[in-house]
């Protein structure tokens, strides 16, 4: 989902932006830049841009999604498992994009379950305990340890554990 | 580790999926194919009737090329085909089955019968082509709408849907057709002695103007299509629903246009057919084209001028067979085995495009 398998890293940028510029035509000068500079920014291998993007690797796919998502600026930004099922150069080239949007002020919601990842990654971390919210806890100061209590063992009113 | 451990049976012949097919190899497949096929048809034409194969070519070839005349016929048989093809597009690009097409054509052609019946000798001639326009265009769109509106509202099978639109089509066309008829034999060419509503002869034919109207219409349906919003929603809502959705495209809105304009162009396909070709109607009019141009949108993929090329080897195709079957006294199946044999190949072609053969050989060379 959100992007478009059978086509091309072009029309996948104009999914966004299509209802913009002169009414009728569809404009794809715009697209196109961007998805150029969403190539060169994130290395995206593909063999050109009027390549579909189902047949680009999956993290090559899951580049051209982050890359168009946050070309649209927003001012929240949220995430599911964005890096599951990429290699290591790929994932950090993710998270770096992700912290490029925090240093501009975007609010990034950050859906994830490596411990290591989260606590470099984040600010605050959200913990679920059986589908309920065990906990705000501040990354900088907690522990994994900490952290995997509370994801297991649901803590009382008074936040004794 | 030893040879052995690691040999480990191949099947005889693999799949593969080809990535990034150029041009050069998708014509060089199909042309390959359309050569199969004469082959295959030549072993079948010496085999079952003893005829010269080549002499058979040559005879079907006659078929569309003799005489200017039946190459004009072959076109006048074509625009038919490839207006409904036209029409199919955006609905096909969009993944809604729109199997209604001969019905749409049907109303379209109905209506415009009998606004020139009943109101052509009473207001002037342009107004005439004007109303009969807008009313056999509303009625095909109508027809188009009410599948759509269902699909779009309560999920109904549109495939389902729309073939049923047909019989209905065509019911309602029997029945005014007998009307019209009264007691006469057959009903004849609508308003015979004053011709009004007939399209005028342009270079001596009155189907030179479908011809004209349908190759605009191709060209503005490729960019609607290929260029336009429209075109794009069509093009996203057909690939996945969920991501039209999240890209903000109103899904229901799109599928209900699209069918709409499907269907419109079919209707005005119904008035090309009564005011340029037949002058008349029948539930024959629309001739079993609507089905055939599914094949044409559908090997052409949706681009109109592939659907061209396509609706022209169908007409070669059927004109040549029926050629046939009249010089050499065959009847109609051995032509139409022929021609059966021809489409089949370029089916099988298509797979040949996306897939190429390992044979196990080959393939263990590459692991080296």
């Amino acid at each position: 989902m959100g992007l478009v398998g059978s086509m091309d890293m072009v029309q996948n940028m104009m999914l966004k932006s299509y209802t913009k510029g002169a009414p009728v035509i569809a404009d794809r000068k715009a697209p196109k830049a961007l998805a150029e500079v969403v190539k060169d920014r994130l290395h995206v291998k593909t063999p050109s841009i009027n390549t579909p993007v189902s047949q680009l690797s999956g993290g090559n796919v899951q580049k051209v999604l982050v890359g168009r998502e946050i070309a649209s600026s927003p001012t929240v930004l949220m995430t599911a498992y964005a890096v599951r099922g990429l290699d290591v150069n790929t994932s950090y080239t993710i998270y770096n994009l992700l912290n490029e949007q925090k240093e501009k002020g975007v609010a990034v919601i950050y859906v994830g379950e490596d411990l290591d990842t989260m606590l470099a990654l984040c600010d605050r971390i959200l913990v679920l305990c059986g589908g309920r919210v065990n906990g705000i806890v501040d990354a900088r100061s907690v522990t994994k340890e900490e952290i995997g209590l509370r994801m297991t063992k649901m803590q009382d009113e008074g936040g004794n554990k | 580790m030893s040879a052995a451990n690691t040999v480990v049976k191949q099947p005889l012949v693999r799949m593969v999926k080809r990535v990034g097919v150029s041009g050069r190899t998708k014509v060089m497949v199909r042309v390959i194919a359309i050569l199969l096929a004469l082959v295959a048809d030549a072993v079948f034409i010496f085999g079952v009737t003893g005829l010269n194969p080549v002499a058979v070519y040559g005879v079907m070839f006659q078929g569309t090329f003799m005489t200017p005349i039946r190459f004009s016929w072959a076109m006048r048989d074509l625009v038919t085909l490839l207006a409904i093809g036209i029409a199919l597009a955006p609905a096909f690009q969009m993944r809604f089955w729109n199997i209604g097409a001969e019905g749409q054509v049907l109303v379209g052609a109905l209506v415009t019968a009998i606004i020139m019946v009943f109101v052509g000798a009473s207001i002037p001639t342009p107004l005439l082509f004007v109303l009969m326009a807008v009313c056999s265009i509303a009625a095909g769109a109508v027809w188009g709408f009410i599948p759509a509106f269902f699909k779009a509202k309560w999920g109904t099978n549109e495939t389902l849907f729309t073939l049923m639109m047909n019989y209905v089509a065509i019911q309602i066309m029997a029945a005014v057709t007998n009307i019209l008829r009264g007691k006469a034999s057959s009903l004849g060419k609508l308003n015979m002695s004053s011709q009004v509503g007939w399209f005028p002869q342009l270079f001596g034919q009155r189907y030179n103007w479908n011809i004209i109207i349908v190759f605009v219409l191709m060209v503005l349906m490729f960019i609607y299509l290929r260029y336009t919003k429209h075109g794009y929603e069509i093009r996203v809502v057909g690939e996945s629903e969920n991501t039209a959705r999240y890209a903000g495209i109103n899904v229901k809105l799109v599928t209900i246009r699209t069918m709409v304009l499907s269907g419109a162009i079919c209707g005005l396909t119904g008035l090309l057919l009564v005011c340029g070709r037949d002058q008349t109607i029948a539930t024959t009019t629309a001739g079993g084209n609507g089905f055939t141009a599914i094949i044409v949108a559908w090997l052409a993929k949706f681009n109109t001028f592939y659907m061209f090329l396509i609706s022209f080897l169908l007409i070669f195709l059927q004109k040549g067979a029926a050629e046939i079957a009249s010089a050499y006294n065959l009847n109609d199946y051995a032509s139409d085995i022929i021609t059966g044999i021809i489409l089949f190949f370029i089916l099988g072609s298509e797979f040949f495009i996306q897939f190429r053969l390992v044979f196990r050989g080959a393939g263990a060379k590459e692991v080296k």
